[in-house]
């Protein structure tokens, strides 16, 4: 750790300056506070953390950009989601805004897929011993991706793909798939498609579809590239400060 | 296999247990339904539409439907505490989204949608009596449906929706909702969707161009964009969100669209005047947000006169000629700080934001810039630049690095389309705006575009269905069956884009010569031939859902109409060039597309042909003979004889190109399909009683300066000599037409204020200022009893009155054909058969008839019946009223041929002493044609043709003298124009020399 200490004020956006004293620079940017509240509120509203953006308006007087109410529709989606419950998500989906997925078939077509993969998932939970499903057990899986995902599979050769790689989960023994299938399953693709689905509803509300302080953090490494290949006078190393502590470093000032 | 909606659930909607079963059910269906069109149909074909719509106008009980009586809509949203969500809302915006999603499937499920009144139950829902929740998803629908509607040129509900100010107050309270930025955006969208046909747009106009230009000028003053010192006004609304501003532009450009009064009413609305008035006061407020420029004045090449006869530029020689009237300049005091703003506020957005922005620039422009020759400079700096940027298009990773760039291909191409449309409508008739777009690498930038236009497109594959649905049963109600699908997105979005390429190069082909060789060299001649081509029936039924969807779409299987319009119009640009006339575009071989498209369905693509034709029909074509052998002439006399005024104005027009310098006997089969009856009908004038009609006297002014729209002005400028004004009155009339809805008071603010303006504007930043000064101090004023200054309510008035008097109309197009009939008989004069063409003339009409059609177009008109003027005192007029300059000139040019037939000819018009006399006056006539002609004809009738015509030259010569002309000959010696001196030298020496 460089010689000042890491604090929410911290800055190093003055990398680009070719300024002698790179601390010393730092040590005089002054972010104002309520700058950084408002990234902070805006983190909170974006990523969906409804009790703590309420607490956090009370204390610094901020007004939430969104009302708490569809923070917590999100948060419920997104619950919904990472517990394998698609269909019940879509539903919520479709209550908030009807559009999102009337408009945006991709979308919807991933979390059919996603619903497809948890019928299947639990089709093969359900036959621990994995040898030898009974072909009748997969009928509720074929059924719905007849209904729900054949007709859209012509339309685009993703989808088509992505239809038959999802199928084809019901082909292979689980220990015996191949990779590209394997990450079918993978409670991973939950949290992609969770974070595909945040982001659809909040641009559809006209709001950023992501917090600002992921656009900041990205900015400050290129900011870093680009001075280290202009061979501006820089620290050998600058933490970013992410392992210290979670959301509290940002830098503020690049806004 | 898709499953539809199953009977049990639609029953339990039909007929619902509970309202939580009701709920239940609906969200079951809604949910059944989003992102499945397939299902959307098949839910459609089971009655869907039936059942949701009873859901919608049925009373709930929590708040009867009561709607607001009490005017308080125009004083912003209500305040009033929305009653509580109840279960029968919650029903009700369930049936209310599920209807916004079935409208969001696309054309076909307009169709039945409307049958079933969805359209109307939607707008009924009155915004202050329902949750703002309820509101919202009412407006989604509405939008969906509107959106949807449109593509097929459909209006979403019954016009009498709009008519009851049901939908306005609607939108109105939703544009003002501040506290809910959605339903601003919302309202706004559905009007740029709603405004297509010309009631429509004005029942907008009427109700809500006040609103958004109210919307527009808080935002400008929030932004900084002008200077605004006043503490902000009542009637000013909060600031709308900038991400808002540029769906309000798109609303404000969708209503005033097609019409000068619509976007003079934008440009004079109150809130606009109000914006300028105080903020013109200080300073030129938009100029200080703008760059100084340091340019130049554009050195314009002038264009050459490439055709001899009488010009194939309509549009342009109107405008030009109204234009002479300089109160185009005087109104702009304003307007013209209006295009300054837009400027600023175009450059202040990005991406499609800056296109709606250039669009209502555009629109706004041609009325208030000519003339204004630093705002031009301005607008070919900084706003060209802009467009033509916007049609190069962006890259994929600029799109990433911007948000406010559009974010998909299609997008991209849309932004492109729409920044060649407002290109097109900026540089439209200004050369320095032209050859500003050139230099900025328009042509090299649009050519490509219309040429990419024709790359083979292969629509997006059907879905697949396990069993094709078998044919529709035909017994379902209407709203049960779906409607055409119409085209495939990927070629109407194709479609458009050539639209707008090939409109844009019109646009930058209409003056210069140069641009359009570079046009051609760019290789798009081909494009535009093939741009003519109308759908082949395959595509057609397919289109229509006839036969299967396309498989592909390429060049050969044609164009929509509007592409068709748009090339025709290319054409006809690129066809003034005489060179490329007889060189690129013969050999691309355009006649045979063009004849073909004067047989076409659609009269507007009938239209667009023919004025094509009118340059190929001219001598000096090549293609002249190839149409006469396809038989053009029995085309275009079906056409003149038609009664859409257009399209019988276009073909007379061409008749008039083609019998120029033709053999007699194409000169003769062209009267004889025209018919000889009807020719004298149109001559004499469709009333036939022109010279009673009111209109004539009032609005004399109006045709003298060639029909344009800006003739007339506020302050009663008078233009013309030969027509003492009358306007004002009209004026005064028109201001207590209710659609102004303008005050007592307010009228007097603006007398204060027009003053202000009107000095401000004088000041020295303009050129134009100064020339409108010295015009106000010009003889002309002497006639003017008016007032000088400015007035924004009377100036409305009188352009309104101009667009919108059917009598006026129909008097400008019956005085519009007169002139082209009366140049065709000129034309048919014209050349070496002249007397053999007279005689037949004489033959076939007769003389008497023959000479009293002319002798009536000279003479003045006789006092009007005081009809038009509604009980205002009819000033006596000081001087005679005479036909417009244009019907006088077309006369004496028809007289000039007579006098140049043979002497016996000669002799028979010196004969028509009625006609003489009539004739006199004119040789002091203001327009300088009109004198120059008239001693042209004096140089035929005293020209003596050999030894035998002697005597009768001099007693001609003594007829002049008797009947005054020769006093006005030489009275014509000093005329400031070298023209009629030369020619006044000639016949002096001829009649001397008698």
């Amino acid at each position: 750790m460089s010689s000042s200490t890491v604090s929410p004020q911290t800055t190093y956006s003055t990398t680009m300056r070719a300024s002698g004293n790179f601390d010393k620079s730092v040590e005089e940017m002054k972010p104002s506070k309520s700058d950084i509240n408002w990234l902070i509120m805006d983190y909170l509203v974006s990523e969906g953390y409804p009790g703590a953006a309420e607490k956090f308006a009370q204390e610094t007087n901020l007004c939430p950009a969104a009302t708490v109410e569809t923070i917590r529709e999100r948060v419920k989606i997104r619950t919904a989601i990472h517990a394998g419950k698609v269909e019940e998500a879509i539903e919520l989906i479709n209550d908030a805004d009807a559009e999102i997925l009337d408009n945006d078939s991709l979308l919807h077509f991933q979390l059919l897929q996603l619903q497809l993969i948890e019928i299947i998932r639990g089709i093969l939970a359900n036959n621990p011993s994995s040898q030898n499903i009974p072909a009748q057990d997969f009928l509720p899986a074929i059924q719905f991706a007849t209904e729900q995902l054949s007709p859209r599979a012509p339309t685009d050769v993703n989808y088509q793909r992505a239809l038959e790689n999802t199928m084809a989960l019901m082909i292979f023994q689980p220990e015996k798939m191949p990779q590209e299938f394997r990450e079918l399953l993978d409670v991973r693709l939950r949290e992609k498609v969770a974070t595909d689905v945040n982001k659809a509803i909040l641009s559809a509300r006209g709001e950023r579809a992501e917090a600002k302080i992921k656009q900041l953090i990205r900015a400050r490494a290129w900011a870093e590239v680009q001075a280290r290949e202009a061979k501006a006078d820089l620290p050998a190393h600058i933490p970013i400060g992410l392992d210290v502590a979670d959301e509290m470093n940002g830098d503020a000032v690049m806004t | 296999m898709v499953q539809g909606p199953s009977p049990e659930l639609l029953e339990s909607i039909r007929h619902p247990t509970s309202l939580d079963a009701h709920i239940a059910s609906l969200k079951q269906l809604k949910n059944g339904l989003i992102g499945h069109d397939q299902r959307k149909e098949l839910a459609i074909k089971r009655g869907v539409a039936d059942i949701l719509v009873p859901i919608l106008t049925a009373p709930t009980k929590a708040a009867g439907k009561k709607r607001s009586t009490n005017g308080s809509l125009s004083g912003g949203p209500l305040q009033t505490a929305p009653p509580a969500w109840t279960a029968e809302y919650e029903v009700r915006l369930q049936a209310t989204v599920i209807l916004g999603i079935l409208a969001n499937g696309g054309s076909p499920f307009v169709q039945p949608l409307l049958a079933a009144g969805a359209g109307n139950a939607l707008a009924q829902i009155v915004a202050e009596d329902e949750p703002p929740r309820l509101v919202t998803a009412t407006l989604k629908a509405l939008q969906h449906l509107a959106r949807s509607a449109a593509l097929i040129n459909r209006l979403p509900f019954e016009p009498t929706a709009l008519e009851e100010d049901l939908l306005p107050s609607l939108l109105k309270s939703a544009l003002l909702n501040t506290a809910c930025k959605e339903q601003q955006k919302l309202a706004a969208d559905i009007i740029v969707h709603l405004a297509d046909q010309d009631e429509v747009k004005d029942t907008l106009a009427k109700h809500l161009l006040e609103t958004l230009a109210r919307l527009l000028a808080a935002s400008a003053i929030a932004n900084r964009h002008v200077d605004y010192h006043r503490p902000l006004s009542s009637h000013l609304s909060p600031a709308p969100p900038n991400t808002t501003i540029p769906y309000i532009l798109a609303a404000i450009i969708g209503i005033t669209t097609g019409s000068i009064f619509r976007m003079q009413s934008f440009i004079h609305s109150s809130p606009i005047r109000d914006l300028f008035q105080t903020a013109w006061a200080e300073s030129n407020p938009a100029n200080s947000s703008l760059p100084q420029l340091h340019v130049p004045v554009y050195k314009t090449v002038s264009f050459s006169p490439a055709f001899p006869v009488l010009g194939s530029l309509p549009q342009e020689h109107e405008r030009d000629s109204s234009y002479d009237g300089a109160q185009a300049g005087r109104d702009a005091s304003y307007a013209n700080a209006v295009i300054g703003w837009l400027i600023v506020l175009a450059r202040s957005l990005s991406g499609r934001n800056r296109i709606a922005a250039l669009l209502l620039l555009a629109q706004s422009r041609p009325e208030s810039t000519h003339r204004h020759r630093e705002r031009e400079r301005q607008l070919a700096t900084l706003a060209i630049p802009l467009a033509v940027q916007l049609i190069q298009g962006t890259t994929p990773e600029e799109r990433t690095m911007a948000a406010s760039l559009p974010t998909s291909d299609t997008e991209s191409r849309e932004v492109q389309g729409d920044a060649c449309d407002a290109l097109a409508i900026l540089i439209e008739d200004s050369k320095i705006l032209q050859n500003a777009a050139v230099e900025a690498g328009a042509i090299k930038r649009i050519c490509p575009i219309l040429k990419q236009s024709f790359d083979t497109i292969t629509p997006a594959r059907p879905m697949w269905v396990a069993h094709p649905p078998g044919p529709d049963e035909a017994d379902l109600p209407e709203s049960c069956k779906l409607g055409i699908r119409g085209l495939p997105a990927e070629i109407y979005h194709t479609m458009r884009m050539r639209a707008s390429a090939l409109q844009a190069l019109a646009a930058l082909a209409s003056r210069e010569d140069i641009h359009k060789k570079v046009i051609v060299e760019a290789g798009v001649v081909s494009c535009i031939i093939d741009s003519l081509k109308p759908f082949t029936p395959e595509v057609t039924a397919a289109i229509e859902g006839r036969s299967k969807p396309l498989q592909q779409f390429s060049t050969k299987d044609g164009n929509g109409p509007t592409v068709i319009q748009a090339a025709c119009l290319a054409a006809k640009c690129i066809s003034r060039s005489v060179s490329l006339l007889r060189t690129s575009l013969i050999d691309a071989g355009i006649a045979k597309p063009i004849f073909e498209l004067l047989q076409h369905t659609k009269p507007e693509v009938q239209l667009a042909a023919t004025d094509v034709c009118c340059n190929l029909l001219l001598d000096f074509s090549p293609m002249r003979d190839d149409l006469l052998a396809a038989g053009v002439i029995k085309t275009l006399t079906e056409h003149a004889r038609q009664s859409e005024m257009g399209l019988r104005l276009a073909s007379l027009w061409a008749l008039k190109h083609l019998v120029q310098n033709s053999p007699k006997d194409v000169k003769i089969q062209c009267l004889d399909e025209l018919g000889v009856g009807w020719l004298v009908g149109a001559i004499q004038g469709e009333q036939g009683s022109a010279v009673a009609d009111p209109a004539s006297f009032s609005m004399g002014g109006v045709s003298v300066a060639g029909g344009g729209f800006s003739t007339p002005n506020a302050a009663g400028e008078q233009v013309d000599l030969l027509n003492p004004n009358t306007n004002m009155d009209i004026d005064e009339q028109a201001d207590e037409d209710e659609a102004l809805d303008e005050g007592d008071e307010e009228e007097e603010d603006e007398d204060e204020d027009g003053e202000v303006m009107y000095d401000e504007a004088a000041g020295i930043h303009y050129q134009a200022s100064q020339l409108r000064s010295t015009l106000h101090r010009s003889p002309d004023d002497a006639f003017v009893p008016s007032v000088p200054e400015f007035n924004s309510a009377r100036y409305l008035a009188s352009v309104r009155e101009k667009e919108y008097n059917p009598v006026l109309q129909a008097k400008q197009d019956d005085i519009a054909v007169q002139e082209q009939a009366l140049d065709f008989v000129r034309n048919l004069l014209h050349g070496e058969d002249c007397a053999f063409m007279f005689e037949h003339l004489l033959r076939a009409i007769g003389q008497d008839k023959l000479f009293s059609l002319l002798n009536d177009k000279l003479a003045p008109i006789t006092a009007p019946s005081p009809l038009l003027f509604r009980g205002a005192p009819l000033p006596q007029p000081t001087k005679p009223l005479y036909q417009s300059t244009e019907l006088i000139l077309s006369t004496v040019h028809v007289l000039t041929h007579i006098a140049n037939a043979s002497p016996t000819h000669k002799q028979l018009l010196m004969a028509q002493k009625h006609l003489l006399a009539h004739w006199l006056p004119h040789f002091n006539h203001p327009d300088k044609r009109v004198r120059v002609i008239s001693v042209w004809a004096v140089n035929s009738l005293t020209w003596v043709e050999d030894e035998g015509d002697r005597t009768t030259a001099q007693l001609r010569v003594k007829e002049l003298r008797s009947c005054g002309i020769e006093n006005a000959i030489r009275g014509l010696a000093n005329d400031p124009e070298l023209d009629v001196r030369e020619r006044v030298k000639t016949a002096v020496r001829q009649m001397d020399g008698l």
